[in-house]
């Protein structure tokens, strides 16, 4: 499974959506976050963070200093 | 007292494992820490069918490895104090999760009892779990429970006991026939040996093929032994060779396929796979063709919304500053001036346009707060690899439509430097907040029937620009490789009045502010540079390099520049110059500067593309920490908006505009 994760995204010439890849497996969402978890620990996949985490004291993109107002969060392939 | 039985609860965290630990042991808990570390150890005590019970909390893992301190507390307590059994609670909502967890448990050779908790939740969700399949499966007892109620938290107890009695482990996995050949190699040798924290031979087998670091760097007597060493990495070199993977992906994979085939005998999902809301919804606005245009079609109601709500709006401040300057027709000598000019000539016509922003800055807000605007960045994303660039750079550049500064700060998240730079650099052509005034007074003046098409036009060319600058850009300045990325989009939600008015009120307060400080303060020294006949002759000198372009006025040029310190001073300088008078600045325009729609269309596209606001240009410096690229920055924007401002202005004409 860890293996079909790491392959599809490397064969994808675009970005995955995390909510077809779950169909595409056939893996709950919940299980496949935990996937994803084990190959963040194992050094293929990073995990990208979203907000800039600092409120740059100007006019705020980062409603209040609390990160992005558009979350996604993404994982990228260690290569 | 008979019998003395200690448990061990092991659980994904929010599994229920403290609701069930507070029912097993009541108030007889006690609370104290994990040795040597600062984790919280909770202990508790009861008395079930003649057995003393001692219950013993485990932290919350999602498995059993050597990668976080939680789990080497959980995995050693097991090995080392060997409970007499681990009860294994189970999120049954989630169970193709938590069982990997399990999975880890039945490894370590020790009676486990699965506690199938929140079976109200999976039965909502329409899971039809068979606890029986799943205990023969397992080879242990399934007791579904929902501890939130109490329900079930009785025969938990009885299961406890007598699997206690019994102390039979359950199944062991196979690995596959690869796999189990090496960890049997390696079992032999360990046979007769004291193994680390007391474990079997064939868990301690495992854990080195995986590359366990607990296992191999603390404890040399294994990891170094010339046998063992040698089968291992003979072992694992094989393994590679077979899989192509690393043996720790495959004995991963091994316990992922068990679970799924758990999964498909003992749980039935509900016979039509409910399609949910979010997917049908994603299914249109993610579509690979409509995706782009949904976006577009959405980006173009928002304009049209934001200019047919506020126009009213605008018309009553409007309103008042005429009535204002019609007071202040009376003062006399320079501060009458000032007052007419810079106040409410310069001043007061950016703020007349403080309802569209807002209006603009609450449809954003709702379009992100909802879900949306994360969605559009996929599909943008998905676009810019197509062309080959990085496909993660389109979440700050809908920030930019807010302003570029955070936007520019949001590259941070890039961890490629050359995707991340491309980005910056193509940041300002995102249409911010503070160029929509220019827009807005334009459109209204030029193309009043057209307004919001027009200006809806100005975010599209930024966006087509950003993309085509980001191709030219990756293709020739920074070559490199581009990443693959999973991305997670978050679930459809209504936006609260609340989350729309704080993230509006965010960044309109910032617009109110900017107007009351830097805008108001560059508007008066510009009117004082006019008042004393500086102007005119600075702008006349920068006039004749913008002639092709239509607006080759000196009031034009002086505006262009002043509008680096901030976009919405464009705005505020021809008030300042033209004065707002009777029919207004559009109007000065056209009478006293002979200004056409296209060339106010020009001047639009300029003022989009030409030089980033000075807060920008500091970012822009801050996060590149290169002047070189700074100013690569400002000389290719005030190329490129020349270029196509001149381009428009001498097609347009060719065609009688
Ligand atoms: N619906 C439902 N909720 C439960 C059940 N058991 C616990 N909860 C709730 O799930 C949440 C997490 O429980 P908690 O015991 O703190 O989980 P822990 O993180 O595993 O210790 C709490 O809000 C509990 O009230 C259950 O059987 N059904």
């Amino acid at each position: 499974m860890l293996k079909q994760i790491l392959d599809r995204l490397r064969d994808s010439n675009e970005p995955v959506n995390l909510a077809d890849l779950s169909r595409e497996l056939g893996v709950a969402r919940s299980a496949l976050d935990g996937m994803l978890m084990q190959l963040v620990r194992q050094g293929k996949l990073r995990e990208v963070l979203q907000a800039p985490g600092e409120d740059c004291g100007h006019c705020s993109g980062c409603a209040s200093g609390h990160g992005s107002p558009i979350e996604v969060k993404a994982y990228e392939v260690i290569t | 007292m008979d019998k003395k039985i200690t448990v061990a609860l092991a659980g994904n965290p929010n599994t229920g494992k403290t609701t069930i630990f507070n029912a097993l042991t009541g108030a007889r808990q006690h609370v104290g820490n994990w040795p040597g570390v600062t984790v919280e150890k909770r202990e508790g005590n009861r008395e079930h069918k003649g057995a003393a019970i001692h219950v013993v909390d485990l932290p919350g893992v999602y498995s059993l490895t050597a990668y976080s301190l939680d789990e080497l507390i959980a995995r050693r307590f097991i090995l080392e104090e060997k409970p007499d059994l681990v009860a294994n609670i189970i999120d049954a909502s989630n169970l193709e999760r938590n069982l990997y967890l399990t999975t880890q448990l039945l490894e370590m050779g020790i009676p486990v009892v699965l506690v199938l908790n929140m079976m109200d939740m999976a039965r909502s969700r329409g899971l039809q779990i068979d606890p029986e399949k799943l205990s023969t499966l397992l080879g242990v007892p399934v007791v579904p429970c929902i501890a939130s109620r109490g329900e079930g938290i009785d025969a938990v107890m009885d299961t406890i006991v007598s699997v206690a009695a019994e102390h039979k482990p359950g199944v062991s996995l196979n690995y596959g026939r690869e796999v189990e050949h090496a960890i049997s190699t390696i079992e032999e040798l360990l046979q007769n040996r004291p193994l680390p924290h007391k474990a079997t031979p064939r868990w301690t087998a495992i854990k080195l093929l995986e590359d366990d670091e607990d296992m191999i760097e603390g404890h040399d007597e294994i990891a170094q032994d010339a046998a063992i060493s040698e089968a291992r990495m003979k072992s694992l070199a094989h393994l590679s060779n077979v899989y192509g993977d690393e043996a720790e992906t495959v004995i991963a994979d091994a316990r992922y396929g068990f679970i799924s085939g758990l999964m498909k005998d003992a749980v039935r999902k509900p016979a039509t796979q409910r399609v949910s809301m979010s997917d049908r919804i994603d299914r249109v606005v993610l579509n690979r063709w409509l995706g782009i245009p949904i976006f577009l079609a959405v980006l173009y109601g928002l304009f049209q919304l934001a200019f047919t709500v506020s126009i009213p709006f605008m018309d009553w401040i409007d309103a008042g500053f005429g009535w204002l300057a019609e007071r202040a027709i009376g003062v006399e000598g320079w501060f009458g001036a000032l007052l007419r000019d810079g106040i409410i000539g310069g001043l007061g016509s950016v703020l007349v346009f403080v309802p569209v922003i807002f209006l603009l800055y609450i449809a954003l807000s709702i379009l992100e707060d909802c879900g949306y605007m994360a969605r559009a960045a996929f599909v943008m994303d998905r676009l810019m690899h197509k062309i080959g660039l990085h496909g993660r750079s389109f979440v700050p550049m809908m920030l930019g439509f807010g302003c570029n500064v955070p936007a520019i700060m949001a590259t941070r998240t890039i961890e490629n430097p050359k995707d991340r730079l491309v980005t910056i650099l193509v940041n300002p052509l995102m249409s911010c907040g503070a160029r929509l005034p220019v827009y807005a007074l334009l459109a209204g003046a030029f193309f009043t029937a057209h307004q919001g098409l027009v200006v809806f036009s100005m975010y599209a060319i930024g966006i087509v620009l950003a993309i085509l600058l980001a191709w030219i850009f990756r293709k020739r300045l920074v070559r490199g490789e581009s990443g693959h990325f999973v991305m997670e989009l978050p679930p459809y939600r209504m936006p609260t009045i609340k989350g729309v008015a704080l993230h509006t009120w965010e960044r309109g307060r910032s617009f109110l502010v900017r107007a009351g400080t830097i805008i108001f303060s560059i508007v008066i020294v510009i009117w004082a540079l006019d008042y004393s006949g500086a102007l005119e002759p600075i702008g006349r000198v920068i006039a004749p390099i913008f002639a092709p372009t239509g607006f080759g006025q000196w009031q034009s040029a002086v505006t262009l520049v002043f509008g680096i310190l901030a976009k919405e001073v464009v705005v505020g300088t021809f008030g300042t110059l033209l004065g707002t008078g009777e029919a207004g600045i559009g109007a000065a325009l056209g009478s006293q500067l002979g200004w056409t729609p296209l060339i106010a269309y020009a001047f639009m596209v300029m003022t989009l593309i030409y030089v980033p606001c000075m807060a920008t240009i500091a970012v822009t410096r801050r996060e590149t920490g290169s002047w070189k690229w700074t100013f690569f920055m400002i000389g290719y924007t005030l190329v490129l908006g020349w270029i196509l401002a001149t381009l428009i202005f001498q097609i347009g004409r060719l065609f009688g505009g």
